[in-house]
């Protein structure tokens, strides 16, 4: 099945990206890349995951802002 | 066509997938962490010797273990209502149930982690630190553990028959609720763990 195909490569991306962000860690400037690749999990679970991509335009813009709120807010405070 | 599909057609805004309470639920809840995360970068800015000391004293292997186990269980759930959607509640059931279980080893491996940081004495009132961390990954824990409660009864029902590519909406509700305690270890993990 299709669903389920991309289901699985979305679980590696999220593997392969979670693995990135830790062996990252500790590098100057690291940090920014980390918060980075959180918001583009956050938004891979949202979309795949919780099926985002099949609702209102509403709820993608919401995810986007949260995922943006995340960002800027470290960004500022880091 | 089920009643579930012509919902998701129209596409409207008072039905995402899951339904509009639950997202409700999730959008809060999502904020909610996301103030406890800027205030504890805010605390981060005003201690950063003491965070930093802290922030290196916490092991990444745990958090990075249970973000994979996480991420893993929201695999497993997404594909249990792929196998619903079409019948195929044998598939569902035994996808909900590997979720369940990875549920239960996050819990688990949280516990040990736990009991590993009281036993040196860093309990919620060590510091401004540890204080932050116990209310997040605490509160946060009380999520899952309700999660795996919900999982449980979903894993029953769908075994039961209860639950069909006719009805899914309790299982589709679930889920999101589910994913929604994976969103939020992705927003607190590299905070906590990593930077």
């Amino acid at each position: 099945m299709k669903e389920l195909r991309t289901n699985k490569l979305f679980w590696g991306i999220l593997m392969g990206l979670t693995l990135i962000g830790v062996f990252i860690n500790g590098i100057q400037g690291a940090g920014y890349i980390i918060v980075l690749i959180s918001a583009i999990k956050f938004l891979s679970v949202l979309f795949q995951f919780v099926e985002t991509k099949k609702a209102h335009v509403f709820w993608k813009v919401t995810s986007g802002i949260l995922a943006l709120i995340f960002i800027v807010g470290v960004i500022i405070l880091y | 066509m089920s009643e579930n599909e012509s919902v998701y057609e129209d596409s409207s805004v008072f039905y995402p997938p899951g339904g509009i309470l639950i997202w409700l639920i999730m959008m809060v809840e999502i904020m909610t962490f996301l103030g406890g995360v800027f205030i504890f970068m805010y605390y981060r800015n005003i201690d950063t010797e003491a965070f930093s000391f802290y922030s290196n004293q916490m092991n990444p292997l745990w958090g990075t273990v249970n973000t994979l186990v996480l991420i893993t269980s929201g695999y497993f759930m997404a594909n249990s209502l792929v196998k619903l959607r079409v019948d195929d509640t044998r598939g569902a059931s035994r996808y909900i149930l590997w979720a369940l279980l990875f549920g239960v080893l996050f819990l688990s491996i949280k516990t040990v982690e736990y009991y590993l940081k009281l036993n040196e004495g860093l309990g919620m009132g060590y510091d401004t630190f540890f204080t932050l961390y116990w209310l997040m990954t605490g509160f946060h824990f009380i999520h899952v553990l309700f999660g795996v409660g919900l999982l449980s009864y979903m894993h029953i029902g769908i075994k039961r028959k209860k639950y069909s590519a006719e009805d899914f909406s309790d299982v589709e509700a679930s889920g999101t609720y589910w994913h929604m305690c994976d969103l939020i270890w992705i927003l607190i993990f590299p905070i906590l763990y990593l930077i």
